[in-house]
């Protein structure tokens, strides 16, 4: 009787399986060959080693759309409900565009035109069209990290915004909260990547360097020690493979990661603002080893959206956005963040790191002001000053610790775990030290920016949440009301309402007092 | 503040014991009260207790001084334990931190009983006293919360007045009932605060409507 009733059950479930997989057509970009390998090497902290110099980011290196801000051979475009595929042939004809894809948790198209034509160019003629809601470039969309040295000191970043008592309040939330971390990825589990890694030649280096083909080689990742536990990662998914592996090729992501839910109270290495929330790793930036591989998709507003759509459609109470760009806006991501705190998800957005660069105005954290629900957050140093770096505009809505290593030296940047970059960086030092990078070794890695601040109000926010203050406008006026008067009195563009004060917030108000 | 709100009322009792020597006949009885108070303010109180009232215990005493005047000094108590919470567009969050109130009036009053003429009181006890007063009281507040520093903490003595009426009935030749009602003004007790729900809602008077019922003992 139970053999029968597993056998039936058996057959349902390869059925279902049979019914999904036919239904995705997806392709896949890549297999890994194990789900095992030995657990992460933690190397401690990188207080000695000497200073790196920066990163670049991809797109500064690796030519492979055009070193522009955009891609090319594509828009993305959202008709007005009703139109009719006529019209919108029509519409495509105008700008000679050839096919339309309709991707996945998105609202929007994809049109192919083509690679010489100027894609800012055509969305402006789409745009134009009455029945086209919007029309733009697929912008490219950066990390918000300053590139650092790494040293160690401590986590001073903490008590600065009163922390230890805001845990007394609220000690790091619960699992039911879950904080979606739209990234680079994460290093949330172990695994071997066998891929064929070919040559690539750096346009943007010093000089026009070739870095040799390494062949066929295995690339271990492994969780990160510190942030990984039981259950603590949900519904990974990754939008620049396409697939549910959105491990961490960079580091970026994990740092973040860290900053929101590093496993505290555990005996080893630092703490985190929500340690006790799921996190779901969202990967919607490349990084330079993405490219190299030769992921298919690259880090553009439409694969933001995308990854906002399914962080909200998947349970995300927060999604922390460590990312952005200058240039033109994009009403594609003003809809998606817009979409994420209608469904009741609270939306932590980096104010960017371009003050020193003319200061432009950065996106998508200008749309934050007037969309209730979410923020845009700028950086603090050490000494409660507005971070070098720090983009200001009337867009900058709270400050948080982001760091501030011209005035605080290599320790006055935020520490969290992260992979060892000496492992990571293998191209950083010429195509003769070029070698296949590992994702399994951690250290403890300072960096800057205002990536490094906005974990500090999406940590803040799961307290929040789990505090009772469920609505995500309601969460953002709870954090501008309570927080630290910096700068100018009252509202200023450098700190928006002020610093965070979280411990004020999550004790709300009294009858009295 | 407490000992001079006690030493008040000690001057009071004292004050209104000379003048009972010169009466004919002088009455002092006991008192204990068990009520309801529905705080003027309301929306404050219902944000953090789930409702502008609750139940109130005190006990007195009560000093005849004429046949129809009286004088007396009492002492009630509220406590009840809610949420702290978050205001946002008449919305209120209820977060996970504990709150406890606790209202401590002490009430010096004076009043008159309608007792009829003397006549009529010889021959057969009133069956209802009616009876009106006002005076004035310290009102003491206090606020703590599950996590709060002694600094976070809200302990403030606030003076305020009030007027009474009520209605007395007797049970036996050494007890009776009452029931009694005050309306208290307590103003600028509270509101100030950047993180006080009464300055969202711009209450600030710690005052209310007691009903109570009272079991009065003595002669």
């Amino acid at each position: 009787m139970f053999l029968l009733k597993s056998a039936g059950v058996l057959t349902v479930l390869t059925l279902a399986v049979g019914i999904v997989a036919a239904q995705d057509s997806t392709p896949r970009y890549r297999t890994f060959i194990s789900d095992t390998t030995l657990p992460g090497v933690d190397t401690g902290m990188r207080d000695k080693d000497a200073p790196r110099p920066p990163r670049p980011y991809s797109a500064d290196v690796i030519t492979r759309s055009s070193g522009e801000a955009y891609l090319r051979g594509s828009i993305a475009v959202k008709f007005r409900p009703g139109t009719a595929p006529v019209a919108q042939r029509q519409m495509m004809d105008r700008i000679g565009a050839t096919t339309m894809e309709a991707p996945s948790y998105a609202d929007f198209q994809i049109v192919n035109i083509d690679e010489n034509a100027d894609p800012e160019a055509a969305a402006a003629t789409l745009a134009r069209q009455p029945d086209v809601e919007y029309a733009q470039a697929r912008y490219k969309i950066h990390p918000m990290f300053v590139p650092n040295d790494p040293l160690y000191s401590q986590q001073w970043n903490f008590p600065q915004i009163d922390m230890e008592h805001a845990w007394d309040v609220n000690a790091g939330a619960t699992s039911s909260i879950v904080v979606a971390v739209l990234d680079s990825g994460v290093a949330y589990r172990n695994a071997v990547l066998r891929r064929d890694v070919p040559s690539w030649r750096d346009f943007f280096g010093p000089s026009l360097v070739t870095y040799p083909a390494l062949g066929t080689v295995d690339i271990p990742f492994a969780a990160a020690p510190d942030l990984a536990g039981p259950n603590r990662f949900v519904a990974p998914r990754d939008f620049i493979w396409n697939d549910t592996d959105p491990l961490d090729l960079d580091g970026h992501g994990t740092h973040v990661a860290g900053t929101i839910g590093q496993l505290t109270n555990n005996g080893i290495g630092v703490a985190g603002m929500a340690f006790n929330v799921r996190i779901m790793p969202v990967k919607v930036i490349d990084s330079m080893w993405d490219d190299i591989l030769g992921s298919p998709f690259e880090g553009t507003d439409d694969v933001v959206a995308r990854g906002v759509h399914y962080a909200v459609d998947n349970g995300a109470n927060v999604l922390n956005m460590s990312i952005g760009r200058s240039g033109a806006p994009s009403p594609l991501l003003q809809e998606a963040i817009t979409y994420a705190t209608s469904h009741g998800a609270f939306v932590a957005i980096a104010a960017g790191n371009d003050f020193e660069r003319g200061n432009p105005t950065q996106w998508p954290a200008a749309y934050a002001p007037s969309i209730q629900g979410a923020v845009a957050v700028g950086a603090t140093g050490r000494d409660r000053q507005r971070a070098y770096y720090s983009s200001t505009g009337p867009f900058v809505e709270l400050a948080a610790p982001g760091g501030n290593q011209r005035t605080g030296g290599t320790t006055g940047g935020i520490v969290q775990q992260t992979y060892d970059f000496a492992f990571v960086d293998t191209f950083v030092n010429g195509p003769a030290r070029y070698g296949p990078p590992r994702f399994d070794i951690f250290s403890y890695q300072f960096l800057q920016g205002t990536s490094m601040s906005t974990p500090h109000v999406a940590g803040f926010a799961a307290l929040l949440m789990q505090q009772g203050i469920t609505s995500p406008a309601a969460v953002e006026a709870a954090m501008e009301q309570f927080a630290t008067d910096l700068g100018p009195p009252g509202v200023d563009q450098q700190y928006g309402y002020g610093l965070i004060n979280p411990r004020a917030s999550l004790r709300g108000l009294g009858l009295a007092k | 503040m407490n000992r001079a709100v006690l030493a008040g009322a000690m001057a009071f009792l004292l004050a209104s014991v000379v003048p009972c020597q010169a009466q004919d006949r002088i009455s002092m009885r006991g008192f204990a009260d068990a009520g309801l108070t529905i705080f003027t303010a309301t929306q404050s109180f219902k944000a953090i207790l789930g409702s502008p009232a609750g139940p109130v215990f005190g006990g007195g005493v009560e000093v005849g001084l004429t046949r129809n005047v009286f004088v007396s000094v009492g002492a009630s108590r509220f406590r009840q334990t809610g949420n702290r919470v978050f205001v946002f567009q008449n919305q209120v969050f209820k977060l996970n931190e504990s709150d406890t109130i606790t209202v401590t009036p002490l009430q010096l009053s004076a009043g008159y009983r309608f007792l009829g003429r003397r006549s009529a009181r010889l021959t057969r006890p009133p069956r209802f006293t009616p009876y009106a007063g006002g005076g004035v009281g310290w009102y003491r507040f206090s606020e703590t919360s599950a996590h709060s520093t002694a600094d976070e903490d809200e302990k403030t003595t606030n003076a305020g007045y009030h007027v009474l009426a009520g209605v007395e009935i007797p049970i036996r030749s050494w007890m009776a009932a009452a029931v009694d009602g005050r309306w208290s003004f307590v103003p600028n007790a509270f509101g100030d605060s950047a993180s006080s729900v009464a300055s969202v809602y711009d209450e600030h008077n710690l005052g209310g409507f007691t009903l109570s019922g009272r079991i009065i003992v003595g002669r």
